[in-house]
């Protein structure tokens, strides 16, 4: 059996004197995309602070690649390859998308590295070319958190962790966003993702995991979950919809495959 | 559309020839107005050049408006006035210009300990921080009699330099410290110094948690921009043979090169030179009309809330910005032009 790309084991943290996690665990392989939903206050991305070193946990153990990085520092993880995409926007408005990129790839210190990795992440975001000389301000929020996705690929990442990427986005912006998540996907990256959107998330991803005041309570195929009567009632809105999103979730993994 | 890699490119084709033909002028412009009166222009054009270039390290492409830089520009003239006392004896003349270097290490070695607990602060805190290192350095340089003479001044030794030409060597010093300045200033821009600067201009929190050492390259930015003020300050005391607390740390030293900066431009490589080539014979004409009676400050006051409210990006940004959204409106065009559908559509 393969070592998991990363696996969360038994993890308690908080805030504090205040629990948030109260021993979480999960799998994920290299190459999948699972992602997190529950309710607000849940732990989601108190999941991915712990894993990306922003909150130490207390107890547990958190392996990448087999590979123990608790509490390590978001630095030290950087370098190893996670990276933690924030859900407010990270980019710089004031300056160009070009060095919004290269701010990106700021600990890489080999120059041509950066610019090669700028290419490829061209490929897979046309907008990096299209606009390159613009500045991050005049993008609108759906470009930026597409601009944010495509700067992730300059560590040239072993684990993406999204924090809500679609957070105040209108349709058709996230609609953007979730065509980068499939991108990112298809080129093989390991993403964990955290989404409100629950039918969207679940649609882009092959695992998902039902949070629930700090344990994980339900985990699974993304598909599975999509049909999953109780997950519909209380994360997807109405159970009838579960037809039409099972049909986009299949053509993701489609084109992915 | 290519993907830039001009960020890459130390030097190129236009920036050689730019810098060829601003290097051509420099060494021709006495040459090409030879009066006196002129070159005395020149030379505090070029030493107010220098000190805009480099206030703009900080100022412009680190977005900390320092107020405090005419403390480095007195302690650079006092300095000198201590090293080249009036009993000092000068063989070539050219010994004191030998000496900047030293003198500009000296203010940027005290700017590290007095930038690292300054850049703790930002915005307008960091600007009443430096303009009160302003005045206790000007109440220092009033107080500390045995080394500045206090309130009687210093005289610095005097050269015997041909009187037909006696300011050309100041001119050509002021020149050589622009060059530097100004190559400095062209590295930042180009380098990872410079980007790590505008990110800390654009937002502080964001460039730290992209591992920008944020502290480290501020204080870097401004010790070597002080250096510079210092080494002018040194260049201003030599040439003008007697020194007073009151001129020599003045406030006004420190809001002439700061709107030099802002008029022509902040975080651009050319604005603080073309603020200076505009504000320096401005100043001087204003002062010959109006006579001594500074009422060229009240003009002063009109130019920066000019600048401010018709031109707040400064004069190189405002035309830069002017063309290209013109480029763009003409590409628009011609794409509407090329694409039959528009014209139907639009119908």
């Amino acid at each position: 059996m393969t070592t998991p790309r990363l696996e969360i084991k038994n993890i308690i943290a908080g805030y504090g004197a205040g629990l948030v996690l109260k021993g979480v665990n999960l799998e994920l392989q290299t190459g999948e995309v699972m992602c997190l939903i529950g309710p607000n206050g849940a732990g989601k991305s108190t999941v991915l602070k712990t894993v990306s070193g922003l909150l130490p946990p207390r107890e547990g153990q958190i392996l990448l690649d087999g590979e123990d990085i608790t509490g390590q520092t978001p630095k030290a993880n950087l370098r190893r390859g996670v990276v933690h995409v924030p859900q407010e926007r990270s980019l710089f408005p004031g300056m160009t998308l070009w060095d919004n990129l290269l701010m990106g790839g700021y600990l890489i210190r080999d120059r041509k590295l950066i610019l090669s990795r700028i290419e490829e992440a061209a490929h897979l975001f046309p907008i990096i070319r299209e606009r390159q000389k613009e500045h991050a301000g005049s993008l609108s929020g759906g470009e930026q958190k597409q601009v944010e996705l495509a700067r992730t690929l300059l560590f040239d990442p072993k684990l993406i962790l999204l924090d809500e990427p679609s957070i105040g986005l209108d349709p058709k912006s996230r609609r953007l966003v979730f065509d980068a998540i499939n991108g990112l996907a298809k080129a093989g990256r390991t993403i964990l993702l955290v989404e409100q959107n629950a039918r969207s998330g679940l649609a882009a991803s092959d695992k998902g995991a039902v949070l629930e005041t700090g344990v994980v309570r339900i985990v699974g195929k993304a598909s599975d979950l999509l049909e999953n009567p109780e997950v519909a009632k209380l994360y997807l809105g109405a159970a009838g919809k579960n037809t039409t999103v099972k049909a986009v979730s299949e053509k993701a993994k489609e084109g992915r495959s | 559309m290519k993907l830039s890699t001009e960020p890459t490119k130390l030097v190129t084709r236009n920036g050689l020839i730019r810098g060829g033909v601003f290097i051509a002028l420099l060494a021709a412009l006495p040459g090409i107005f030879p009066q006196h009166w002129l070159w005395n222009l020149m030379f505090f054009t070029i030493l107010y050049a220098t000190m805009a270039v480099s206030w703009n390290y900080i100022g412009g492409f680190g977005g900390y408006p320092s107020l405090g830089h005419a403390a480095f520009f007195g302690i650079g003239a006092y300095t000198e006035a201590l090293f080249f006392k009036t009993d000092h004896v000068l063989h070539s003349g050219y010994e004191p210009f030998f000496m900047l270097p030293v003198i500009g290490l000296i203010c940027a070695l005290l700017a590290i300990p007095i930038g690292m607990v300054a850049m703790r602060t930002r915005a307008d805190v960091f600007a009443i921080v430096t303009i009160t290192l302003l005045f206790v350095t000007q109440t220092l340089a009033f107080n500390l009699r045995n080394l500045t003479g206090g309130a009687q001044g210093a005289a610095v030794v005097q050269p015997k330099f041909d009187v037909k030409f006696f300011e050309l060597p100041f001119y050509y010093t002021a020149a050589i410290m622009l060059l530097f300045a100004f190559a400095l200033s062209y590295y930042y821009s180009k380098s990872k110094i410079g980007l790590s600067l505008t990110a800390i201009r654009a937002d502080e929190d964001k460039a730290k948690g992209v591992g920008v050492r944020t502290l480290q390259v501020k204080v870097i930015a401004f010790s070597t921009s002080v250096a510079f003020t210092g080494m002018a300050g040194a260049t201003w005391a030599f040439y003008i043979g007697f020194i007073y607390p009151q001129f020599a740390v003045d406030p006004l030293i420190t809001i002439t090169m700061v709107l030099m900066t802002f008029l022509g431009g902040r975080a651009t490589l050319w604005g603080p030179v073309l603020g200076a080539v505009i504000l320096m014979p401005a100043q001087q004409l204003l002062a010959y009309y109006v006579g001594g009676s500074q009422l060229y400050l009240l003009a002063y006051a009109a130019i920066f809330l000019i600048t401010i409210l018709l031109l707040p990006r400064g004069i190189l940004p405002t035309v830069t910005n002017k063309r290209r959204l013109k480029a763009l409106a003409l590409k628009s065009v011609a794409a509407k032009a090329s694409d039959p559908l528009a014209e139907g559509q639009s119908a």
